[in-house]
């Protein structure tokens, strides 16, 4: 790259960073229930209490390190909801070089990585600094871009601590396995999973040595809960309510606003059965993939066909954890966040304008009319149903467009050659 | 039989199995008078039928008690003098309802506009496009929630006010395509008709008389370049057949509020106590309450808006290439420039005034179902469904049948449930709004609704 292009591009992303850090600190609402609740557990971190044996808590071990930073410099609650804010705001500029990054790999226009990324956190609105959820994303971001490089040590040991700060970057390791074991990587294999093994044993060891129980019922309690309101098993009953199903009720549940229904037990018992098939159909689908790729690259980083397919197919991964899990709730949209600037394909235009949509739907849900929601208006269930339905089309698109491409050597990032038929990427840098 | 014969009337048939069908589903749901509109076209055709335009306070009370009896509520007549209660909407669809009320066949009033309207949509779009194009786009205009759930509710003049403007304004367009094919017996019918359609359209609801000036407009610019090119006589004989078209319903509708306003220009909304004016000091609360229930009842719009986006920007591609001497292919040369702009000036004229409505900034509609805020944004439905099937065509099949399976979906169950349901609970009074400030008190929901729902709960815990 030459010194001007590399000025240029200082300017512009430093511009971009600015942007964020504006929308960030003057834009976005910080603090919330949330957030006073991981004020709660860092303080009492602080004050010597031991996490899951002299208090319980429902997150895994890295979120608790996620809470603990800001309190180490924040004295009262407001402080602290400045300072996590702070804290998101890093994991966000964090992630747009990490976007950056991949989107060179992938030969995307940088251009559209920056106002993807940017576009796609607007969208999303406050939620991003009202949760931890950016952690987890970043980080699972991370492990793809050092996948990416070929570092796949540095990748499992990301994706461990992904999985121990919330359990959803887990879904990718059965696509680096298959990526793996595909391209005949056995050495990098066995090293990547006893990498990733030794992380995971690192982090959830001296926990368990503390507190077996409580460490274990962190992640198993949430696996107790009821159909959560927002899920889509939820949103079909709620629209069937709207249609004269009787017997439909939301009601404050432990951890959620959750539903009752004669069906929702049922089909909270049975979401991981779908769930399992669900996610196992994504796994076949992406080793599918490679049905008529002739020539494999058995040695180095993966090349941009490849790398383009294994970020198209976590991003549907995660996007069928979020269908068929017995919990949506608002701030799992930001799981996807980091990932949807590097989706490419010919639906890459359209899944930018499904998300905006769903970012807009997620909004109108929570904050602005929940309570509609849970009064069962109308209106909140059909925007429940629709932000659900589209977030299914955006699946079912990809999975598709994954098929379609399977031959294909280069991803490409056009909507359509019909549709735009000479638009270079001007702002592509190869 | 050719093959291009054959997928001819393979389309054919299907847009008119899906017409069949849609007036089949809104035939079989059982159907409510839902709000005001109802009852006050029901009884406006029911005085019309029997010569009264205006009624005396004894015949309104009675019908009045009798709409509060039949479970509805008749608040749309107004006072406009002494003894005297006239229909506060336009009147133009009640004129057009009275042949079929008198035969005790009101629904036949819309499904024949219906059947007009989808016909006049295929035309244009096989004229545009192709016959594919066209079967899509008739179906899906018709198939848009609010187009069904208005369809089946003849006694309200929405679904009309859409229809006559969507076959004027179609066969205006369709004539600009086709002027020069046309002979002059033809030209002049098809003109006279949308005449006809266009001041229909505006004789059936005021709101339509900004989408009218847009065509006025376009007409105006567009014959005045024909003068300029020394077409006087074409442009004379055009200008005539529109106008006789156009005037016949407006004239009507300046002698009825002469007749019952006693002036031409006087009209019901002047004399109605209901929140229904127009200000833009209402923007902002309708860009805040609005747009889901119009995304719920226009499923189209998240097609056609990025369609607009994408045709005006790729439009101008070629513009600024020309200002710099350079040729750039039209990607769209099937829709002309002009014909995007009356189609995109249709949108804002339905779009910009119902933005401003008073009635939805004043009104909790968030607890409403969708139709009660959606349907006035339906006038636009036509160009919605045009722009949105003319960009689908350009898109991978994949993408473009999955949106069009979930559209219909979409539109035969959210008719069905503005069909089948009244507002579940009471609409909250808008000085004391229903959400609160959760981050402050998540519990405040819990004790409001408690009381109703403890059963469920303890059910649930227990």
């Amino acid at each position: 790259m030459k010194l001007n292009t590399k000025l240029k591009w200082a300017i512009v992303v430093a511009g971009f960073c600015l942007l964020h850090v504006l929308v960030f600190t003057r834009g976005f609402y910080s603090g919330g229930p949330d957030v006073e609740t991981y004020y709660t557990y860092a303080s009492k971190m602080q004050q010597g209490l031991v996490p899951y044996e002299e208090f319980t808590v429902e997150y895994p071990p890295g979120a608790l390190a996620v809470f603990l930073l800001p309190r180490l410099v924040a004295g009262s609650l407001h402080a602290y909801g400045d300072a996590f804010t702070a804290e998101m705001l890093v994991f966000d500029l964090i992630g747009l070089f990490l976007v950056l990054g991949l989107g060179r790999k992938l030969k995307l226009s940088l251009w559209s990585c920056l106002i993807g990324y940017t576009l796609v956190m607007v969208a999303i609105s406050s939620i991003m600094v009202q949760r931890f959820d950016m952690v987890p994303a970043v980080i699972m971001l991370g492990a793809l871009y050092a996948f990416s490089r070929g570092n796949y040590k540095t990748a499992w040991a990301l994706l461990a601590v992904g999985t121990m700060t919330k359990l959803y970057p887990a879904a990718l390791a059965p696509i680096f396995l298959l990526y793996q074991w595909r391209h005949q990587r056995w050495q990098t294999l066995a090293g990547s999973l006893i990498t990733c093994a030794v992380m995971l044993l690192a982090i959830a060891l001296p926990f368990l040595w503390i507190d077996s129980h409580g460490f274990i019922a962190s992640f198993t309690m949430q696996s107790q809960r009821s159909l959560q309101v927002e899920s889509t098993y939820s949103s079909i009953l709620l629209l069937g309510h709207t249609l004269g199903l009787p017997n439909v009720q939301p009601y404050q549940g432990r951890f959620s606003y959750d539903l009752y229904a004669p069906l929702a037990q049922p089909l909270a018992r049975y979401s991981f059965v779908v769930m399992g098939v669900a996610i196992l159909v994504v796994y076949s689908f992406f080793l599918w993939s490679y049905r008529r790729v002739k020539d494999l690259k058995l040695s180095g980083p993966p090349d941009t066909a490849d790398m383009g397919r294994v970020l198209n197919y976590s991003f549907v991964a995660i996007l069928v954890l979020l269908i068929t899990s017995k919990v949506l709730s608002p701030q799992f949209i930001v799981w996807l966040y980091p990932l949807l600037p590097l989706v490419n394909g010919r639906f890459r235009a359209a899944m930018w304008v499904v998300f905006l949509v769903i970012g807009y739907l997620t909004w109108y849900i929570y904050p602005q009319h929940y309570y509609d929601l849970l009064d069962m208006q109308h209106i909140a269930i059909d925007v429940l149903v629709l932000r659900n339905i589209l977030l299914i089309l955006m699946a079912v698109l990809l999975v598709g467009d994954g098929q379609t491409q399977a031959h294909r050597e280069e991803p490409s990032d056009d909507l359509e050659p019909a549709l735009f038929p000479a638009a270079p990427s001007a702002g592509a840098v190869s | 039989m050719p093959n291009d014969t054959y997928r001819a009337w393979l389309y054919r048939a299907i847009t008119a199995l899906g017409v069949v069908l849609a007036l089949l589903l809104v035939t079989i749901v059982p159907q409510k008078m839902q709000e005001p509109d109802d009852w006050a076209y029901y009884y406006a055709a029911e005085n019309f039928s029997h010569g009264r335009l205006v009624v005396d306070s004894a015949l309104h009370d009675l019908q009045v008690s009798q709409a509060y009896k039949d479970g509805g509520e008749l608040n749309q007549y107004v006072l406009v003098g002494d003894d005297r209660w006239a229909f506060a909407e336009a009147p133009g669809y009640v004129f057009y309802l009275l042949p079929f009320y008198l035969v005790h066949a009101s629904e036949l009033g819309n499904f024949l506009l219906a059947a007009g309207l989808v016909v006049m949509t295929f035309l244009l779009l096989k004229r545009l496009k192709n016959e594919k194009t066209a079967c899509l786009g008739s179906l899906l205009l018709l198939f848009t929630p609010v187009s069904l759930a208005m369809l089946q509710r003849e006694y309200t003049g929405s679904f009309a006010s859409m229809a006559f403007l969507g076959v004027g304004g179609g066969l205006y367009i369709y004539y600009c395509l086709r002027s020069r094919e046309f002979g002059p017996l033809l030209a002049g019918v098809v003109l006279f008709l949308a005449g006809l359609g266009l001041g229909w359209g505006v004789a059936s609801s005021y709101g339509n008389i900004w989408v009218a000036l847009v065509f006025v407009l376009h007409f105006l610019i567009t014959r005045i370049r024909l003068w300029l090119k020394g077409e006087r006589r074409a442009m004379v004989f055009e200008v005539l057949f529109l106008g006789l078209g156009a005037a016949i319903p407006l004239a009507g509708l300046l002698v009825y509020q002469k007749v019952v306003f006693g002036s031409p220009w006087s009209y019901g909304y002047q004399y109605s106590q209901l929140p229904i004016g127009f200000a833009l000091g209402y923007l902002r609360q309708n860009l805040n309450r609005v747009p889901a229930a119009l995304l719920a009842g226009f499923p189209l719009l998240l097609v056609a808006l990025p369609a607009l986006g994408i045709m005006l920007y790729q439009k101008m591609a070629p513009l600024a290439a020309f200002l710099r001497s350079r040729r750039v292919a039209d990607v769209w040369p099937e829709l002309r420039w002009d014909i995007l702009l009356l189609l995109a000036g249709w949108m804002v004229g339905v779009y910009a005034l119902y933005f401003t409505y008073e009635w939805t900034a004043s009104t909790q509609i968030t607890s409403m179902p969708f139709i009660m805020a959606a349907r006035y944004y339906l006038p636009a439905t036509f160009p919605l469904a045009i722009l949105s099937v003319l960009l689908l065509m350009r898109l991978p099949l994949k993408l473009a049948a999955s949106v069009i399976v979930l559209a219909f979906m979409w539109g035969a169950t959210l008719f069905a449930q503005s069909a089948l349901a009244q507002p579940v609970v009471p609409p909250h009074n808008p000085d004391v709004p229903v959400t609160m400030d959760m981050r402050q008190d998540n519990q405040a929901y819990l004790l409001v609704s408690s009381a109703q729902n403890t059963g469920v709960t303890e059910q649930c815990n227990s």
